[in-house]
């Protein structure tokens, strides 16, 4: 560097960069706030925030009837209910069978149980209300969710269940189901929440699913085993949900900007559909209780005889749904058979035979010709190759005495005595 | 019936379409290129006479970065060419389009600046009579922090408005289709096309290393050092820019928008048909020669089958430096030297091999010119 040089003398005009970096500072700045609230807001965060609002009213609404309750000493009819309903099922909730069965048997709960879920439900409000914990507790709320604090202990936060037992399988490896849907749905299985609107509602049947005391807890079956969808997404698109409706799906795609996700490969169950979830465990069983939909098309399935050319596991070895036929002939003619096969419903209109041979007129251009000919084919083949039926030798002359005989024994006088016609 | 006007439109999309096939799209450049980037004293006073250095001014700019957003503005409006432009993967390469002229342009005009200076007895405009010199803090380390800055605005405001292109779990058994090597790869996915890939995947990349070492070692023109000169090394620029311009960058753009399914060329307008069908039919030299030219069939011994070959691409590599060196390069033959002269005769020559081998696909569907798959050695 020279020495003689004026330090002051630049090659660009130092203003002029000044400028250029603060307003380039400024621009960072703006932009590394506008990444860290893109980061920070979710949606899962307003729906969470809600359900809790909703949750301490509902639950303060309650505080409120059982204390006037205890402070006139008797329940009303009304509110007994609730406070029974409770009491038993602590956190999940009713059973909606049995809690009916319950009703009947205490009418009047006493002072010493409302005491004690009042007590509960102090406890509950105590922990969840911030208003409750005073100026430091309420700042606290507020800080601990703030960006990157929120990293420690925040109010809202993804909820996951980690399910081992039914795997996510991605193509020749397994990983665990891993389902955040409780996130959004935090009322899932908050039985007070049966009737609030998605995503708040409470699942439909929490006696049979959901619910810690139900034969499929969260715990251990998660939601996405049943229902499909991609359990690891937070966001209404990402979850993959499926609508029942195009209607449906016009109005998701206005609220949620819902679109099909092309990548998605197990998209949610429609709920017309979602019976069809019960069968890869429940497939040894006949009939699968709660899924009536399932059972009518499991039983539809083996009436109509699907598995005569189907394959069915379930089905293997049950017995063939139509009538033998090795010896046809001792029992039709072939033009019958041949025109039953033709077109079963034409001579018997709600039969199970499946239609095979009607409806090929125009198929190949062939008309008529060739239902008629595969037909009669078919015929000419059965009675071709049936077996003649060896008719047992009957008794040429019958035994009056033996048959009065048999005729008392059986019981069949106590109809209608033999000399009177029927 | 129809709108002119949109009848026009569809017209240009055809044109378009038709231009972009690569025979047509790599002719007009090549004719074109030399003389924009004049690589000795004729094409310069072509390029003079027609005045195309009105290019590298800041009209010209204009006038560029006008032509490309409006081909772009009414190319978005076609969805087969929003449905590949506007893919995220394909984003940085209209960067890229914008980009690399807009660089190009800077360097161009200055050196053009200066070639007038210098024609004119004046020193370029670098020259500094009383050697003032920059100091790094703060003329340099400072617009450097700016640039910085700036560019980390950028990519965070980019970030935050398009969205990573994830798909669906990965799965072995489904390929994507087109199969598309990162973008920087392009180029050489595209050599593959042509070439065998011992050639196009070891030894052409190698050869673009070593070429690119050995610049410095055999480039001894003193001149247009410390300041932008065109007409100065000509040949140099020339070069270097054709390497860097035709057979890197334009096919990188090639690659991402007009390679479709299968690895077959689609128009910017074209729907990407996944039946396309092309037809297969390239054979090799030895197959023009014994089977369609003397009508013998394939002799058995492989010397003889590909003799023909062996001795074109030795005509090639050793004639041409010979003849080059008695004709068009003799000047450079004397200023460099016999050795620089070989490596540099010979790194061209392998790079001209590129389009040769292009323009013989294209135009008799030579597969190769010695093909000894017995050994795996085709070229």
């Amino acid at each position: 560097m020279n020495p003689e040089r004026d330090n002051e003398q630049r090659y660009y005009a130092m203003p002029k960069l000044h400028r250029w970096f603060a307003v380039g500072s400024v621009l960072l700045l703006l932009a590394t706030l506008a990444l860290i609230l893109n980061d920070h807001y979710r949606p899962w965060k307003t729906y969470q925030r809600v359900y809790q609002q909703r949750d301490i009213a509902l639950t303060e609404a309650r505080l409120a009837t059982l204390h006037e309750a205890i402070d006139r000493g008797t329940p009303s009819a009304g509110e007994s209910e609730e406070g029974v309903e409770d009491d038993p099922f602590a956190e999940d909730s009713l059973p909606a069978p049995e809690a009916e069965s319950q009703e009947g048997e205490s009418d009047t709960p006493s002072l010493e149980v409302m005491r004690r879920e009042v007590a509960r439900l102090e406890k509950k409000l105590d922990q969840q209300d911030s208003r409750r914990m005073g100026m430091g507790g309420e700042l606290l709320a507020l800080v601990r969710d703030l960006p990157i604090v929120d990293l420690s202990a925040p109010t809202y936060r993804v909820e996951q269940i980690v399910v081992h037992e039914s795997p996510e399988d991605l193509h020749f490896t397994q990983v665990p189901r891993v389902d955040r849907c409780m996130t959004c749905h935090a009322g899932i299985d908050n039985a007070d929440f049966a009737d609030e609107e998605e995503p708040y509602s409470a699942h439909p049947r929490l006696y049979l699913f959901v619910s810690s005391s139900s034969p499929h807890p969260k715990a251990r079956f998660g939601c996405t085993a049943c229902h499909r969808g991609q359990g690891r997404g937070t966001e209404f698109y990402s979850a993959s949900h499926t609508p029942d409706s195009p209607r449906e799906a016009a109005i998701w795609a206005g609220n949620h900007g819902w679109k099909e996700n092309p990548h998605s490969e197990s998209p949610m169950i429609e709920t017309p559909y979602l019976e069809a979830s019960c069968l890869p465990c429940h497939r040894d069983q006949s009939r699968v209780p709660g899924a009536e939909k399932l059972n009518w098309g499991l039983a539809l399935i083996e009436t109509a005889g699907c598995s005569g050319c189907h394959t069915m596991d379930h089905l293997g070895e049950r017995p063939r749904p139509g009538p033998s036929l090795r010896r046809i002939a001792a029992k039709s003619t072939e033009a019958w058979v041949q025109a039953w096969i033709r077109n079963p419903a034409s001579i018997r209109p709600d039969t199970w035979m499946p239609h095979v041979f009607a409806e090929t007129e125009g198929v190949v251009g062939l008309g008529d010709a060739r239902g008629e000919t595969e037909s009669a084919a078919i015929a000419a083949y059965l009675f071709g190759a049936s077996e003649a039926f060896e008719f047992l030798a009957t008794p040429t002359e019958g035994d009056s005495l033996r048959g009065a005989e048999a005729f008392m024994a059986l019981g069949c006088d106590a109809g209608a005595p033999p000399d009177r016609p029927r | 019936m129809a709108d002119p006007e949109i009848d026009m439109v569809e017209l240009l999309k055809s044109a378009t379409n038709l231009i972009a096939n690569p025979p047509v799209l790599f002719t007009l450049i090549l004719v074109a290129f030399f003389f924009l980037f004049p690589i000795n004293n004729w094409f310069q006073s072509w390029n003079r006479r027609m005045g195309l250095e009105a290019l590298w001014t800041p009209r010209g700019a204009c006038l560029g970065a006008f032509a490309m957003t409006l081909f772009l503005g009414i190319g978005v409006m076609d969805a087969n060419f929003r449905a590949v432009v506007m893919k995220p993967d394909n984003v940085p390469i209209v960067g890229l389009v914008y980009l690399v002229p807009f660089f190009l342009w800077l360097a161009m005009k200055q050196a053009t600046e200066n070639d007038r200076r210098l024609r004119a007895g004046q020193p370029p405009a670098e020259h500094d009579p009383d050697d003032n010199r920059v100091l790094v803090w703060p003329d340099l380390v400072y617009i450097e922090l700016i640039a910085l800055v700036l560019m980390t605005v950028f990519l965070i405001v980019w970030s935050l408005a398009i969205a990573a292109p994830l798909e669906g779990p990965a799965n072995p058994t489904v390929s994507p289709n087109p199969s598309k090597a990162p973008w920087y790869f392009l180029a050489l996915q595209e050599m593959l096309v042509y070439f065998d890939p011992w050639i196009a995947g070891v030894v052409l990349p190698a050869l673009m290393v070593f070429a690119l070492m050995a610049i410095p070692y055999i480039d001894n023109n003193p001149k247009g050092q410390g300041y932008y000169s065109f007409s100065e090394r000509k040949m140099a620029i020339a070069l270097f820019l054709f390497c860097w311009l035709v057979l890197w960058v334009l096919l990188i753009v090639v690659g991402t928008f007009l390679r479709g399914p299968n690895w077959n060329f689609f128009g910017p307008f074209e729907y990407w048909d996944v039946h396309k069908t092309v037809a297969l039919d390239n054979i090799n030299l030895s197959e023009y020669v014994y089977v369609l030219w003397m009508g013998t069939g394939l002799p058995d011994s492989v010397l003889l089958r590909e003799i023909w070959g062996i001795l074109l691409l030795l005509g090639y590599f050793l004639v041409m430096p010979l003849l080059l060196a008695r004709t068009l390069l003799k000047q450079h033959l004397q200023s460099l030297g016999a050795l620089r002269y070989s490596v540099f005769v010979m790194v061209t020559l392998i790079m001209f091999f590129l389009p040769i081998k292009m323009y013989l696909r294209w135009l008799f569907t030579l597969k190769y010119i010695i093909a000894i798959p017995e050994i795996s050695f085709n070229i």
